[in-house]
């Protein structure tokens, strides 16, 4: 059987990945991230979340003046259940003058607050005024929390008070898009591409998409290229290209060290689940009530309302062949450099390029926030190949590209990794033998356009 | 079975460093090539393993094209190297693994050129720190002397037991008893009937060895044939004489092409014989009282000398 160009792959990736899984470093790096996750929560439950239980507002009672025509107090209630206001006792009153005098009386009566609620029809606003005494126990600090959350709850207090629903309310929150068009339906306006514009939450999920991608290419292509310039700075690789060819040898390393990687990765998400078990277990909640709660402080159902499962597979296809695609270039980039001393220089070219990419995405994201943001924009952005990897799996996730655009997107990155490996095998044999400086791009330019009619 | 290589050229730009190189071993043996450092040797030996690519000629193995990666071969690399930090073990596992050997014949294999090269403690450590049931730890290639790396990358290369064998400069470095090592490892393999390409700095060893020669000089061929030949072709023209008077006098009489004094002796390198027996006769005559006298061929290191001795600077 005639021997192809990556005949041989799955040796180089069985022994680079056993020996990178057995090299210490790996293990100690794999153990720490372990660690890290498995007592983030632990460690959080036990510093903050036990003083969270204990610690009430010392505000005990509220007297209600409400002026508004809308009864508040059972909204109220609803709002601050499960909160540290949840013992706060409501009582509605009339008289101002008599109420105050209340404040400084009795002991129970020192730790209430006098609220004014009305509706100023002048100004087309609600006022809220929050009255202490300082005779008695509470401090300004104690009533501005109080007045914090009033603020921050006022739209659910109010919806909960006029008995509406909260799907009345998403129908009266829906965005509109307008469309001008001419007897003939040709659209005049584009606000319907201006519509894509990013939450808060799908920018941090993106966000996190996009840090997470960098960390994990930066390490790939680090590992892959130290790897390579390992074995030709031990002069090993000569030996080997009498067996294998260079692109076998490349690709099961750059699969050797992406699995290092994923396995560190979940290692990590192991230690995070085993992080939910140990935290419910101090806290005394099940392990669901757990990783809701904690989920819940990062990600709304809103910014995970468009995830679906074919959602997830394109954007773990998308993140390997993005890993696939910067470990090819950090192979390469790897094969440029004679000594392990000089690999920082050599993976200059490899940094800026991921850094552009990482950047374009970034820069895309925070017009998504500031403005609108246009499909085509997130198609171009999530086709780029520097910026696929980073942006493919995210928007992918928030569900604002269209699956035809993540299939057209992932072939671009299929047909670059082809043309990038078809280039590589025609430079590497040359340029793994080089010895001195590292090789620039136009070095490397010049031996492929020089290679272009050899033969073998 | 014949290896051929037929007008092989290497450009670097505009800079040829391999030009129109051929030779062709019909039989098993040892084939040689010579050169200065920088003449071309190891380019011309990365390309006939197919690792580097070239410009024209072509290298056939049995009248096919020769690739490595299909016919057994054994490459003990000039520029030597192995994982510095992965076991030994588990290295020569892997090199067998690429050559398509089975793991149960490559123990095998490791077992034998372990012995054969006296390696074994290293890479079958033995529990020395007298605990029971504690077991060595393997060695790692950072561990081992320079020497004995080498004879590592020596039984790498043997380990799929190949056809073809290339070793560049095999020797370098060793110890005597070492090299004495390596010799004995030739020539078992020379005695299974191997394809040998051998490069070399050391002259006596290749003339140990090898049969036929090429000498390279700045990418090109200078000479090149059977050994024997090529030493017959230039005559007995090394004169040595030993006497126990001074034969300045009497050496001045003649023309020689090249007189080079030693402590004891003299050594001259005279046109033809009957210029070498005139000056014997010239001595008896006058009898001057002769020690020694003998009259030989030139070795590989005086032909190597002169046919690069004067253009020798590195690349």
């Amino acid at each position: 059987m005639k021997k192809s160009n990556f005949t041989g792959w799955r040796d180089v990736f069985k022994f680079a990945f056993v020996q990178d899984m057995k090299h210490k470093g790996t293990i100690i790096f794999t153990a720490i991230l372990f660690a890290i996750a498995a007592l983030a929560l632990p460690i959080t439950s036990l510093i903050s979340g036990g003083e969270k239980e204990v610690e009430k507002s010392p505000i005990k009672k509220v007297y209600l003046l409400n002026e508004s025509g809308i009864d508040i107090i059972d909204a109220l209630k609803e709002v601050n259940k499960d909160t540290e206001f949840d013992e706060i006792v409501y009582e509605e009153v009339t008289d101002i003058e008599k109420t105050e005098k209340k404040l400084d009386s009795d002991e129970d009566s020192k730790k209430a607050i006098f609220m004014k609620f009305s509706l100023n029809a002048e100004e087309g606003c609600y006022s809220m005024q929050l009255e202490y005494s300082e005779k008695g126990k509470l401090d300004e600090e104690d009533i501005n929390d109080f007045s914090n959350i009033i603020n921050e709850k006022f739209p659910k207090i109010m919806s909960l008070s006029l008995g509406v629903t909260d799907e009345q309310m998403d129908f009266v929150n829906m965005q509109v898009i307008t469309e001008v068009v001419d007897y003939t339906g040709e659209v005049k306006d584009d606000s319907e591409e201006d519509a894509n514009m990013l939450d808060m939450m799908q920018y941090s999920l993106l966000l996190g998409v996009i840090s997470v991608m960098a960390f994990v290419v930066a390490i790939t292509g680090s590992n892959v290229a130290t790897a390579i310039i390992t074995e030709k700075s031990s002069k090993i690789i000569e030996f080997l290209l009498t067996s294998i060819k260079p692109m076998a040898i490349i690709m099961g390393k750059v699969f050797a060290t992406i699995c290092v990687v994923l396995v560190e990765i979940l290692a990590g998400i192991v230690g995070f689940l085993v992080s939910f078990v140990i935290d419910s277990s101090i806290r005394g909640i099940s392990i669901q009530e757990s990783a809701k709660e904690t989920i819940g402080k990062f990600l709304s159902v809103e910014a995970l309302s468009n995830v679906s499962v074919i959602n997830i597979v394109m954007g773990i296809v998308a993140i390997c062949l993005g890993l696939m695609l910067f470990g090819m270039m950090a192979g390469l980039v790897g094969a440029t450099v004679s000594k392990i001393e000089e690999a920082a220089e050599g993976l200059k070219a490899f940094n800026f390029a991921m850094i552009i990419g990482a950047y374009i995405t970034l820069g895309v994201a925070m017009a998504g926030m500031s403005g609108g943001l246009s499909e085509t924009v997130i198609r171009i952005v999530c086709m780029f190949p520097l910026s696929a990897p980073f942006a493919l799996p995210g928007f992918t996730l928030i569900g604002m590209i269209d699956i035809v655009s993540i299939l057209i997107a992932i072939a671009i990155i299929l047909v670059c990794i082809v043309l990038f490996t078809i280039f590589t095998a025609n430079v590497y044999e040359e340029v793994i033998y080089h010895n001195g400086e590292p090789l620039k791009v136009k070095d490397i330019v010049r031996i492929y356009k020089s290679n272009k009619g050899g033969k073998r | 079975m014949s290896l051929e290589v037929k007008n092989i050229v290497k450009k670097y730009g505009e800079k040829t460093v391999v030009d129109n190189i051929s030779f062709e071993m019909k039989e098993p043996g040892v084939y040689a090539l010579l050169g200065t450092n920088g003449a071309g040797k190891t380019t011309t030996i990365r390309i006939i393993l197919g690792m580097l690519s070239h410009e024209s000629g072509e290298v056939l193995w049995n009248g096919e094209t020769l690739d490595a990666m299909k016919v057994n071969v054994g490459y003990l690399a000039e520029e030597r190297g192995l994982y510095p930090k992965y076991t030994l073990m588990d290295q020569l596992l892997y090199f067998a693994k690429l050559k398509g050997v089975s793991k149960k014949e490559a123990e095998k294999r490791i077992k034998y050129l372990a012995e054969r090269l006296k390696v074994e403690e290293y890479i079958y450590p033995e529990n020395t720190s007298g605990k029971k049931g504690k077991k060595a730890k393997p060695k790692t290639a950072d561990q081992l002397s320079k020497g004995n790396q080498q004879k590592i990358q020596m039984l790498a290369a043997l380990i799929s037991d190949p056809d073809i064998i290339v070793l560049d400069e095999p020797l370098s470095g060793l110890d005597p008893v070492n090299a004495d090592l390596f010799k004995e490892i030739i020539k078992e393999e020379i005695e299974k009937n191997k394809y040998i390409i051998m490069s070399s700095h050391q002259m006596e060893t290749i003339e140990a060895f090898c049969t036929d020669i090429t000498i390279l000089n700045r990418g090109k061929a200078v000479l090149q044939g059977n050994l024997n030949e090529i030493k017959k072709s230039y005559g007995r023209v090394n004169m040595i004489v030993k006497c126990d008077v001074d034969i300045d006098n009497y050496v001045n009489e003649f023309d020689f092409v090249n007189v080079d004094k030693n402590a004891d002796e003299v050594c001259i390198r005279v046109k033809d014989e009957n210029q070498a027996m005139d000056f014997l006769a010239r001595l008896t005559q006058n009898k001057v009282p002769v020690v020694k006298f003998e009259l030989r061929e030139p070795s590989l290191h005086e032909i190597f000398v002169e046919k690069v001795g004067n253009d020798n600077e590195e690349e």
